[in-house]
């Protein structure tokens, strides 16, 4: 159970990197989202349920064989939907996408692409 | 995140209230659910030095069949909107809109005419009040007035309604048979619209838009268009005509009026089912 609470939230930050957390900064160097209702979060409503598997092999340096686990989903995650996104582009001759892939930023390389 | 200094004072009745208005002036604010006006007071956006507390007049909530036209009073919580069978049937648009409103909490407190009377081009609901044709009753010192939806919204959280003056009804056509669709593009499944349609298909059409100026604006050119004849396509590409849409953090200008010409289409298509 702490296992799996663990993987669902480390995958859950590695989502939102790709899709939604961003620190705006003005020209001037002053933080444009400092609160919660713009800087966004997500929230259940936004996330699917998660499938969860393990491989089992435990670790020979300690006597208990136990190891960390709590950040193994967000190394995994955000790369994930990056690179569907970046997939989904791929025929347009889109080979990038700054993370976070806002609606906007990936109608604005489609749009960029279409004119090219 | 702490309001400026204010007095309070509660109505104990519609007539109570407007005179409580006439009594404290231009600083007054009514207070009804509290979740538009709240939020901007302790942002400090909104210092008002009396709030006028009507939100326990009881008279003022109610769903009741007025003939061709629901009529709905202005305490009604989004929550009794959405929840009302006469709603649901007459009006389903409408039933829709305020079903998701904010997040259960916001629904049981926040009122359908608080989100009227506070005009913000972001909320939902004036955007359904255009596509619906509603009419609004306000009572004043010099008794009552109804208000088309039309002219209503006069700029950014400013309305037709008087200083002196209570939004007591809203008069919504009944539509039971009419297509109908609410489109709306966000962030976050409880964010406000980015950018929002409502619409409403019979004989004629009705269009709302959210967030695509400093009012919420009817999509005239696509109703005249369609009016004409013209194919859901061609009317749709209509959708930014006369708006301005602002920049903020989340859209651009022309990626907000990009998603209006999208987002109207889609409506369309579904109200013409």
């Amino acid at each position: 159970m702490i296992v799996a609470g663990q993987l669902h939230g480390g995958i859950v930050q590695g989502i939102a990197q790709a899709l939604w957390e961003e620190a705006v900064y003005d020209d001037d160097g002053q933080l444009l989202n400092a609160t919660l209702v713009d800087y966004l979060v997500p929230t259940a409503a936004e996330l699917p349920n998660f499938k969860l598997d393990h491989t089992v092999t435990p670790s020979p340096t300690n006597s208990l064989g136990v190891k960390g686990v709590g950040e193994a989903g967000t190394i995994g995650s955000a790369p994930t939907i990056i690179n569907a996104v970046v997939d989904a582009l791929s025929h347009l001759g889109i080979r990038d996408v700054t993370m976070p892939a806002t609606p906007q930023r990936v109608w604005k390389l489609i749009e960029e692409a279409k004119a090219r | 995140m702490i309001t400026a200094p204010f007095d309070y004072v509660r109505a104990e009745s519609v007539d109570h209230a407007v005179q409580l208005l006439g009594t404290h002036g231009e600083d007054a604010k009514l207070l009804a659910g509290g979740h538009s006006l709240l939020p901007l007071m302790k942002l400090r956006l909104a210092t008002p030095s009396v709030l006028i507390d009507v939100g326990r007049l009881a008279e003022l909530s109610y769903v009741r069949d007025g003939g061709d036209h629901v009529a709905i009073g202005a305490l009604t919580s989004h929550h009794d909107v959405a929840t009302s069978d006469m709603v649901a049937t007459d009006v389903p648009l409408l039933r829709r809109v305020a079903g998701q409103i904010g997040d259960p909490q916001v629904r049981h407190l926040g009122t359908i005419g608080g989100s009227i009377v506070h005009g913000d081009p972001a909320s939902d609901m004036p955007a359904a009040m255009l596509a619906l044709r509603a009419t609004f009753v306000t009572v004043g010192p010099g008794g009552q007035r109804e208000h088309s939806v039309d002219g209503f919204f006069t700029g950014f959280l400013e309305t037709a309604i008087g200083a002196d003056e209570v939004l007591t009804e809203i008069r919504v056509p009944k539509v039971p048979m009419a297509g109908w669709s609410f489109q709306k593009f966000q962030r976050r499944a409880q964010d406000w619209a980015v950018v929002g349609v409502a619409c409403v298909r019979n004989d004629t059409v009705g269009i709302g838009l959210v967030n695509m100026g400093s009012t919420s604006l009817r999509a005239a050119a696509v109703e005249d268009a369609l009016g004409s004849g013209a194919s859901i396509a061609d009317a749709a590409a209509l959708a930014d005509e006369g708006t301005e849409p602002v920049d903020d953090l989340n859209a651009s200008p022309e990626y907000r009026r990009h998603l209006a010409h999208v987002l109207v289409r889609r409506a369309l298509e579904e109200a013409s089912r």
